[in-house]
């Protein structure tokens, strides 16, 4: 079943439906939370929120765009709303990645690993953003560009930047 | 942005056409500092790789169900209020059709518990209008400023 059938049947109240689409969408969501939030728990608490808001406001939503960018608004929205009310400041360069090494990989790997980690730590918040969005939530270039509302060439044009300004980090770190 | 940096993008990423692929080949084949490029970026994506979000193994098997059971509790929530503004209405109209009419009580007391309670439910019909109103638009279809 496509996403825009799912979606209708959700409007009317579907709640078998609304699961797919969640497992379908639970695991970006978590790590679209964590961007925002750092933390684990408060990803986990923001991304349900996050659907248990779209769930409320689904029978508004227009199916010719897809669910995820709109999904990816309303955490986004609820972040801010966490850290409006918990007083705290949204922007930090801190990256919530941790290092997922294979057993067989050298201590070489690790290292060139924590680099990275780093490098992406010292870049500028929208090139941070893109990274991760790409990278960590494995949203598609049309996906990014309707999420942060930009046109796909200057997602494009932000992530070729990224990752050469990245390069750049990496070698300085 | 250039197509040389679309190209890069869309190698790194896997989404080269095979159009595009003989288009890459070509202009790498006369740019060394372009090949170059491309290799020390092939190989920082692949460092890339191990890097993940953190907890991202969480127990996604209890993530639909914890939900569930807080959408359900929502739902729970509308039924209790509703039940507790029917009942305390029936209450309050109880009350005060008493205090209305009880002849001890002052005319102007009875005037102003009247226009209290004419205030309130002005005030709970507004509410109520504005909320039926914004539910026409999608609020969700832009971000909260930072």
């Amino acid at each position: 079943m496509d996403e825009a059938n799912l979606i209708e049947k959700c409007k009317r109240g579907d709640m078998e439906a609304y699961e797919k689409l969640v497992k379908k969408y639970m695991k970006r969501a978590y790590n679209v939370a964590l961007y925002f939030t750092k933390e684990p728990n408060d990803a986990w608490d923001v991304s349900q929120q996050g659907f248990l808001n779209a769930w409320k406001a689904i029978r508004r939503f227009d199916t010719k765009r897809a669910f995820f960018p709109w999904l990816y608004t309303i955490i986004k929205n609820e972040a801010m709303k966490k850290f409006r009310r918990e007083k705290r400041e949204i922007e930090s360069n801190f990256i919530p990645l941790t290092i997922d090494v294979p057993p067989e990989k050298q201590l070489e790997d690790k290292e060139k690993i924590k680099r990275l980690r780093d490098a992406i730590s010292q870049l500028d918040a929208e090139k941070r953003e893109i990274i991760y969005l790409r990278h960590f939530t494995e949203m598609s270039y049309k996906e990014i560009a309707e999420s942060l509302n930009i046109p796909k060439g200057t997602v494009m044009s932000r992530l070729y930047y990224a990752r050469k300004t990245l390069l750049e980090e990496l070698k300085n770190v | 942005m250039s197509k040389r940096g679309e190209l890069i993008n869309k190698y790194l990423d896997k989404e080269l056409s095979n159009e595009d692929k003989e288009e890459l080949e070509k202009i790498v084949s006369e740019d060394e500092n372009l090949k170059k490029e491309l290799k020390e970026l092939k190989e920082m994506q692949e460092v890339m790789y191990m890097l993940k979000p953190a907890n991202s193994d969480q127990e996604w098997e209890n993530y639909w169900q914890n939900l569930y059971n807080r959408l359900e509790r929502g739902i729970g929530w509308i039924l209790t209020s509703i039940g507790a503004i029917l009942v305390l209405a029936f209450l309050g109209f109880e009350f005060i059709k008493d205090l209305i009419q009880d002849p001890k009580l002052a005319l102007y007391f009875k005037i102003g518990l009247m226009a209290l309670l004419l205030g309130l439910i002005i005030l709970f019909v507004s509410v109520v209008r504005e909320r039926i109103l914004m539910r026409k638009y999608d609020k969700y279809s832009r971000e909260i400023k930072r």
